[in-house]
């Protein structure tokens, strides 16, 4: 009864629940913030440059991006992705370990993520390339490193749900809505890397 | 159990074992972008095989992993137009950029 009323607490004129509503709206909103930054590193990836690494190889995309890494960090997100799917299933089905499993595990393969994100730009700073070695340099940073934040945010705030779980009354009666709200989010980072796995990685200069 | 069977009725997608299967077809298809992106004999059909690959994954996360497919129709438009919008702007400042990208590739 508690948790019916609630939802009709949260319901907006339209009829959905006005949360579901505004984390949709926000990811609309992040759709032009993605593609504006794709944008300005489409424009700029090509850009004449003399920078060259300890090999004496220019500083552009075809000698810097190592694919066969990225494709096993791509791999590891979208695995976080169906690790979210089961997690948001377990909460809506009231299996409370099965939510927290699959939460620790999506938590989990986000790090991961972002170990992988830390070795390539580890890699590319000692290969010479940061953000002001030149104009591929800087808008790459910035369209994966926007994107890294993103998962880094994604897996606090999957943090924050898995120890709130672990409260006497756990997530409350909107179990299901909290975790989904989540996974919204995360699947939308993960739908963000899909694209620009496929443009920055895949598609040659 | 009157809680549990409500909580049951609050779930709107498909079954774990369907999102398995899912998360097999998204890596084969990875798997398939990968492979295509080295293979020369379709250099020339590169990039719209890409673009077809990399969309029915994004497709396929929207509709049934973030449950597009079962939720309201709302969302649906809503996500559709900020993406279109998000391509627009994309297209448009790309565009107004071409003859420089393509002198210096």
């Amino acid at each position: 009864m508690a948790a019916a009323a609630q939802i009709e607490h949260h319901a907006s004129s339209t009829g959905t629940d006005n949360r579901k509503l505004l984390m949709w709206i926000f990811l609309g909103s992040e759709c032009l913030f993605f593609g504006s930054l794709l944008a300005t590193y489409l424009i700029f990836k090509g850009e004449p440059t003399t920078a060259t690494n300890d090999h004496g190889l220019l500083m552009i995309p075809a000698n810097i991006l190592d694919i066969p890494i990225t494709s096993q960090s791509t791999f590891v997100l979208l695995m976080s992705s169906l690790t979210m799917v089961l997690a948001v299933y377990g909460a809506q089905t009231n299996r409370l370990k099965m939510m927290k499993l699959w939460l620790l595990a999506t938590m989990l393969l986000g790090l991961v993520f972002l170990g992988y994100q830390v070795f390539e730009f580890t890699t590319f700073g000692n290969e010479g390339l940061n953000l002001s070695t030149n104009q591929f340099g800087a808008s790459f940073f910035m369209l994966t490193g926007f994107h890294g934040a993103h998962v880094g945010i994604g897996v606090l705030y999957l943090g924050s749900l898995l120890l709130a779980s672990f409260r006497r009354s756990g997530l409350g009666p909107e179990a299901g809505v909290h975790v989904e709200l989540a996974g919204l989010y995360w699947h939308f980072v993960d739908i963000v890397w899909i694209v620009l796995f496929t443009v920055i990685y895949l598609i040659p200069a | 159990m009157a809680s549990e069977a409500e909580h049951h009725e609050e779930h709107h997608g498909l079954q774990p074992m369907q999102y398995v299967k899912i998360g097999v077809l998204l890596t084969a298809i990875t798997v398939l972008e990968l492979a295509v992106s080295y293979w020369d004999a379709v250099s020339d059909l590169l990039i719209p095989i890409l673009f077809v690959l990399s969309g029915i994954k994004f497709a396929i996360v929207v509709a049934f992993f973030m449950h597009l497919k079962f939720d309201s129709p709302l969302f649906t438009r809503l996500f559709l137009l900020s993406f279109l919008l998000g391509a627009a702007v994309l297209t448009m400042v790309t565009a107004l950029f071409w003859s420089d990208i393509t002198l210096t590739n």
